[in-house]
């Protein structure tokens, strides 16, 4: 780790839209809403904000300035952050870092998304690839699941049983996409998309906005509703795994012992000095149902295999003894690209600060989001009251 | 340009993935490094290894012989309007016996597929090019055994 004395860091005021498809709205409408909103929350106007990261995957060019000229010209430093998935995850680590090295006191970080229309040329694959189809994410999604089932004996109720609970939370959930809950049958009988993957399996794209209003503690104008940054950790993959949908294949005569999620996590928990043990409640990477439950084994919260067999118990049903995806995750909130990181985020601090509403974690004090993306990228963000 | 010539004209969907020496058998090429004995494919840009950093790579070939690790069927377009195949088609990992993991479509219907299974590369079309010329690309196709 580094050598410098770190400041603590707050998140001091959170804000976002609604999350769903907004075909006659520009990104910066409700973008801009959403930055006033958190600077509400935060207490705080707009002049005492030093800098901002705005995490986007397909806003291109100048996006966050774009947002930011509908709040105030005040001349700071914009920087708009692509990383994928994790894009929002991502911002807030730079927001993070300035104010903990002492640089700013008061950094903005937000992540947006207006999912284009028509096609959309990726560039996280080569060129041939798109000709050949491998950039088909469900497909490579496909391709770890059917690895995953086969590995630890996880059957399509098990994987299923994911969508389930977060579609029940995010019936709880006044800005999620889907309102209404589903059945394991309405799962099981949805459109197959990628063997063994159906339709109810994948989360669903969306718009929306995040924010977070990340400051020192000198500048809180209300430390009692304050949420610590405990930890951000950014990592990249490592020679020998593989992950399909971030692009890589596996060494068969050096695979790797670990993965960049595992990575991630262990440096949180690091800088942090908490451990899986001390996490009451997670947001997890649930961009495919069974995404949800490697990704509980891999941040540490069981061991390999046991995530499916937790679940059935209700481990992580918001009443169980690990809360997963309160919100609903991507799964039942939806996935606006840029802004799913930081609405993880979002959610632990309603959580940590008791203002989730119906779907509040009883004494919940530290918080894990877990987000990752193309590349690949991962980032595991602690929160802490 | 007759319709036979125009007919007659393939090109791979990109250059360099394989090579059909004189047995007749399709390989794909790919790189051994000398000093810690990774296997690549495809090959590295930069002649680099990305294990242990060595710049002695050797060019190798690869296949034709493997094993399914794992696979799936795409049942809609992929997005992004690039694709030159049709849909379904069935694509997944595959280990060649020459120890490389490998991305590439497999020639069976998903039913009939399943992890394990042998499998052997070949050349087939993938789709039209832009100049109406057939695109190629190595596809695995389950060996019976």
């Amino acid at each position: 780790m580094a050598s410098w004395r770190r400041r603590p860091v707050f998140i001091a005021g959170i804000g976002m839209s609604n999350w769903g498809f907004y075909p006659e709205t520009q990104c910066s409408d409700y973008a801009s809403r959403a930055i006033l909103a958190a600077l509400q929350d935060a207490g705080m106007f707009w002049p005492e904000v030093q800098a901002a990261y705005c995490g986007t995957v397909y806003q291109g060019t100048g996006a966050g300035h774009r947002v930011i000229r509908e709040v105030g010209l005040t001349g700071i430093p914009i920087v708009n952050v692509e990383n994928a998935c994790s894009s929002s995850s991502a911002a807030l680590r730079l927001a993070f870092q300035q104010v903990a090295a002492g640089i700013h006191d008061v950094v903005l970080a937000f992540g947006i998304e207006r999912n284009p229309r028509g096609p959309i040329a990726s560039t996280a694959f080569d060129p041939w690839e798109l000709e050949a189809g491998f950039n088909f994410q469900p497909g490579n999604y496909a391709l770890e699941v059917r690895k995953y089932m086969e590995e630890v004996g996880a059957t399509e109720e098990d994987i299923s049983r994911v969508t389930v609970k977060n579609r029940r939370n995010a019936s709880l959930t006044d800005f999620a996409r889907f309102q209404t809950p589903v059945t394991l049958e309405e799962v099981l009988t949805s459109r197959m998309v990628a063997p063994p993957l159906r339709l109810l399996h994948c989360a669903p794209l969306a718009d929306g906005a995040s924010v977070a209003v990340v400051c020192s503690e000198s500048k809180l104008a209300s430390p009692g509703r304050a949420v610590r940054i405990a930890a951000s950790a950014l990592t990249s993959a490592i020679h020998g795994e593989e992950y399909v949908p971030g692009g890589i294949v596996g060494s068969v005569r050096y695979p790797s012992d670990t993965n960049l999620v595992r990575l991630s996590a262990q440096q949180a928990y690091g800088a942090s000095g908490y451990g899986p043990e001390d996490v009451d409640v997670v947001q997890a990477y649930d961009t495919v149902s069974a995404a949800e439950l490697w990704d509980l084994e891999d941040l540490g919260f069981c061991g390999v295999g046991e995530a499916p067999g937790l679940l059935r118990e209700g481990v992580f049903d918001l009443t169980g003894k690990l809360p997963v995806n309160t919100d609903g995750g991507l799964m039942g909130r939806g996935h606006p690209m840029g802004a799913t990181g930081l609405g993880q985020v979002c959610e632990l601090v309603r959580q940590l600060r008791g203002e989730a509403g119906p779907r509040q974690v009883a004494k919940a004090r530290v918080g894990l989001a877990h987000a990752m993306g193309a590349g690949p990228n991962s980032s595991v963000t602690i929160l802490a009251r | 340009m007759s319709g036979s010539e125009r007919e007659s004209r393939r090109s791979p969907v990109r250059e360099g993935l394989w090579t059909v020496p004189a047995d007749g058998e399709p390989r794909l090429l790919g790189h051994r490094c000398r000093v810690c004995g990774e296997v690549f494919f495809p090959r590295r840009v930069t002649g680099t290894c990305s294990r242990c950093y060595s710049q002695r790579l050797d060019e190798v070939q690869l296949g034709p012989l493997g094993r399914i690790a794992t696979f799936t069927a795409v049942m809609q377009p992929p997005a992004g309007g690039r694709y030159r195949g049709s849909v379904p088609f069935c694509y997944g990992i595959v280990e060649l016996d020459d120890g490389v993991r490998v991305k590439g479509h497999i020639a069976a219907a998903p039913d009939r597929l399943r992890t394990g299974m042998r499998v052997k590369l070949s050349i087939d079309e993938l789709g039209r090019g832009e100049a109406d010329d057939v695109v190629e690309i190595y596809r695995f196709h389950p060996t019976g055994e």
